[in-house]
């Protein structure tokens, strides 16, 4: 018995959208969803894995 | 999940309560102040770990633990339960929860802890009850507080704060990247600057440097880079001179700033080519970058382009060669509905291309002013170096303020404009500031000295050594350009995807529950508003709901319609909502006095809505008005059983209740005790409301009062009277029908009925309100039981077998005859 989630249902259509866009995304993708989806994604931390920063320095 | 009994301890007016619902729809009813709302809260409490009445606005001083329990019991936390037995699908858990530690609750048995952990989770969200207060939420607030409550319900509140996220992720993007692509037209001017070039690409900058390598004996290089400027050059001694300016850079600094402040361009306007004024050409763009962002504040319209774009797409693809219009049902009146959408999708685009604009001329704007600041910035170097004594050292800094409030400013205009942080002068004041006239006099005359001073192979010289610092500058910053060029189009396209995945969802749920909205309103005001529409949407941050006013329009729903159908909105909102949150798992719902300002005819209406669509639901209602409660009783809604009359309240006890389900037994209790009085007391009273009851079913006419006041003899006769009526209109139609069997059923009943109603006329004199002081102690429990049976008997006759009441009501088929039926159709009269 599964409760609707409707956050879930938005981060997988954008994870589609981004994976039909892998030329920009690629190779984010993975850690960007992880992140979007966490309890609490900051501004930092999203913009440090747009601009491909090492995880030690987001 | 459904409630099949409920025990209440020492919360809020309740000492003790316990009652059994069976997982049936229940009615609490009583005047103010006898604790119906103490169970709304018991069992919000029980549900949610809170008690909703005591948050919100204007709440913020009142504590769960202070004032959520009985108020003897506040030292006591450990005896404030709230326990309930509840069934879900076959399995019955007992659910209980204390004020002591609100956020836990004890299931028994414990084993079916994970189980039941869904339901709650949900039932946390409150969407179960309704309050008169609840209402206004969803209709007189805010379309932003709105928005907030409905988002906090679909549990989207964190949806709409990544949305805030990526919007500033991507405004950040947006400067970083205009600042890089500035940075990189600096780098390239100062290049151009040191080499003496009219343009900048990488083979002229390559020429020019093994120009100079030539001058001072080296050999080219095929390829810049900063390390190869110099290779294989021998420095030598060219005078020792040591500047961080080279001659070349600063000719051609002031040169470029001269061309600015007073030389001319060429630009193409309308397909010629023409030299224009670059001072006039800068104020000329930012005057039209002011009269954009003009437009684009007066019109709304043209920052949510994309949703109206969306909106006309959706539109044109709708209309059909009827030319009605999709949303309002109605013919357009304005000519070709489709071309009328194209040229608004025409339009939409021109918003897009000004925001465009907007975008582009900051960016040429802030470009050329990065260009001044950075020239002006060099030559105040040299001034320093060579003539400091000469220089207007605060002109310098206020023209400097001037130009980084511009530079700032162009990174995000729309925002800044008519703010504080907006310039106070105009980027012509700029241009013929004094200061920067004077300080081109100044290094012109710095540069006439050092041409006699310098030969031509320390110029190259400088100008290479000068070269191997601006190369490494501008590499580095075309490949910030790049990254930030990169960072920019990720998070832009991350913004609109992520943007485009929330509106289609909650596209999809907001069409749903206005679907559904309509639906239960539409069931509510058939007679007065069939044709009832309402548009629910959201719109960034904020959720409009609007709707229809008898096809004059739409508005919002407190704008323009009745407190009374206010009140159904919020009602029906409320149960659209319901009906998609707690989907099948909460089958609980609690009403409190929400019908308040709702007419008679309109509740019946409110009855047959919720017959309709929420049986699945278990209804806890509760109300001040007796007439309410019997109506959800007389419209089969409520059994009897289930009708809890809180009678009286006190701080010792709680609330009193008197069941009318109990009503013969007490009475029977009564007469044990030889208390005529009070069984005929008890009996007068239901038997009152017994018949004002009936005659709202029946529609029977009662002779009017101009006090107000009706009495058990008023209501009854009345009653009778219809009951009389309808019974030989039935017999008449039966024998016109020649159903010979209908007919000899129904005088059976007549017969009965005549015999029942004889007798009670004879006997009513004993519950007559006048006389009863005086004949009531005179009697003996013997008098009185033939009454009580003859009571007993004359309701039985407007009470079906299956327990509900009859009443007079449309029948189906074409010819649509009036009826006086019950709810099952075991009495089925046509009294047409």
């Amino acid at each position: 018995m599964a409760t609707k989630n409707i956050s879930e249902l938005i981060f997988e259509r954008l994870e589609q959208r981004l994976n039909d866009k892998k030329d920009v995304f690629d190779p984010i993708i993975k850690r960007l969803m992880e992140n979007l989806r966490s309890d609490k994604p900051t501004k930092k931390e999203i913009e440090g894995i747009i601009k491909e920063e090492n995880i030690e320095n987001t | 999940m459904r409630i099949l009994e409920l025990t209440v301890e020492n919360i809020r007016g309740i000492k003790k309560l316990n009652i059994k619902l069976d997982g049936n729809n229940a009615v609490i009813f009583g005047q103010n102040g006898t604790g119906k709302s103490a169970v709304v809260d018991a069992i919000d409490f029980l549900l949610t770990g809170d008690i909703t009445r005591l948050s919100g606005k204007g709440c913020g001083y009142l504590k769960l633990s202070e004032h959520g329990c009985h108020v003897d019991s506040r030292e006591h936390l450990k005896d404030t339960i709230v326990r309930a037995k509840i069934k879900i699908d076959d399995k019955e858990i007992v659910v209980e929860r204390s004020i002591q530690k609100p956020k836990s609750y004890k299931v028994i048995p414990s084993s079916e802890k994970e189980f039941i952990a869904p339901y709650f989770k949900i039932a946390e969200l409150g969407q179960h009850l309704l309050s008169r207060r609840e209402i206004l939420r969803y209709i007189t607030s805010e379309a932003g507080e709105r928005a907030k409550e409905i988002q906090s319900l679909l549990n989207l509140s964190n949806i709409e704060n990544l949305r805030s996220i990526l919007v500033s992720v991507r405004n950040n993007a947006e400067s970083q990247h205009k600042n890089a692509e500035s940075n990189l037209g600096l780098a390239e001017s100062a290049i151009k600057n040191i080499l003496s070039l009219q343009s900048f690409s990488k083979q002229q900058v390559l020429d020019k440097i093994n120009e100079k390598r030539h001058i001072l004996g080296g050999k080219p290089i095929d390829d810049v880079s900063a390390n190869d400027i110099k290779k294989d050059i021998v420095s030598q001694l060219f005078g020792g001179h040591e500047s961080d300016l080279t001659m070349d850079q600063l000719e051609n600094t002031a040169k470029e700033l001269r061309n600015i402040i007073s030389g001319e361009i060429t630009i193409v306007d309308e397909g010629e080519e023409k030299k224009v004024k670059h001072k006039e050409y800068l104020t000329e763009k930012q005057n039209e970058l002011i009269g954009l962002m003009d437009e684009v504040k007066q019109e709304a319209k043209i920052k949510e382009y994309s949703l109206y774009k969306k909106l006309f797409e959706i539109g044109a693809s709708l209309i059909d060669e009827s030319n009605m219009c999709p949303l309002c049902g109605r013919e357009w009146e304005g000519g070709d509905f489709k071309q009328y959408l194209a040229s608004k999708q025409e339009q939409n685009e021109v918003a897009k291309e000004k925001l465009k604009g907007v975008d582009e001329l900051s960016s040429y704007l802030k470009q050329h002013i990065d260009l001044i600041a950075k020239d002006f910035d060099v030559l105040f170097k040299a001034c320093q170096k060579f003539k400091e004594t000469e220089y207007d050292r605060q002109g310098h800094d206020k023209l400097k303020t001037l130009c980084e409030k511009w530079s700032a400013s162009m990174l995000d205009p729309l925002t800044v404009y008519e703010t504080e942080k907006w310039p106070k002068q105009d980027i012509r004041k700029m241009l013929e500031s004094e200061v920067l006239i004077k300080i081109i006099e100044i290094v012109d005359q710095i540069v006439k000295d050092m041409g006699a001073k310098y030969s031509q192979q320390q110029l190259a010289w400088d100008a290479l050594t000068k070269m191997e610092e601006a190369w490494g500058r501008y590499v580095e910053s075309e490949k910030d350009s790049r990254k930030h060029e990169k960072s920019k189009n990720r998070s832009d396209l991350l913004l609109e995807y992520f943007q485009e995945a929330r509106d289609a969802m909650l596209d999809g749920i907001y069409e749903e529950i206005k679907g559904n909205f309509e639906s239960y309103y539409k069931a509510i005001h058939s007679e007065d508003e069939a044709g009832f529409s309402s548009e629910i949407k959201h719109k960034e941050a904020e959720l409009i709901v609007e709707v229809d006013f008898y096809g004059r329009g739409k508005f919002p729903p407190h704008a323009v319609h009745s407190e009374g159908h206010q009140d159904s909105m919020g009602l029906c909102l409320f149960f659209a909502l319901n009906r998609y949150l707690a989907s099948d798992l909460i089958n609980v719902v609690v009403l409190d006095d929400v019908v308040m300002s709702i007419d008679r005819n309109h509740r019946r209406s409110i009855c047959s809505m919720l017959k309709k669509y929420f049986m699945d639901k278990q209804l806890i209602i509760t109300t001040h008005e007796t007439a309410w409660a019997k109506q959800l009783r007389s419209e089969g809604l409520v059994n009897a059983d289930n009708m809890y009359h809180f009678v009286n309240w006190n701080i010792e006890t709680g609330p009193i209740i008197e069941m009318e389900k109990d009503l013969w037994a007490k009475i029977d209790e009564d007469l044990a005790k030889d208390d005529v009085p009070s069984a005929a007391q008890k009996l007068r009273r239901n038997a009152e409301s017994f018949f004002e009851n009936m005659c709202d079913l029946l529609e029977s006419k009662i002779v009017y009062k101009g006090h107000h006041r009706w009495d058990l003899g008023d209501y009854a006769d009345s009653a009778v009277s219809a009951y009389k009526k309808y019974l030989s209109r039935a017999i008449n139609n039966a024998k016109k029908a020649n159903d010979l069997a209908k007919q000899g059923e129904l005088e059976e009943i007549e017969k009965k009925a005549n015999e029942i109603i004889q007798k009670t006329n004879i006997e009513r004199w004993a519950v007559n309100e006048e006389v009863h002081y005086n004949k009531w102690s005179e009697m003996a429990k013997n008098d009185f039981l033939p009454v009580i049976n003859a009571f007993k008997d004359l309701f039985g006759l407007f009470t079906c077998s299956c327990g509900s009441t009859i009443s007079i009501m449309e029948g189906v088929g074409e010819d649509k005859r009036k009826i006086v039926a019950c709810k099952c159709g075991k009495v089925f009269w046509d009294v047409q």
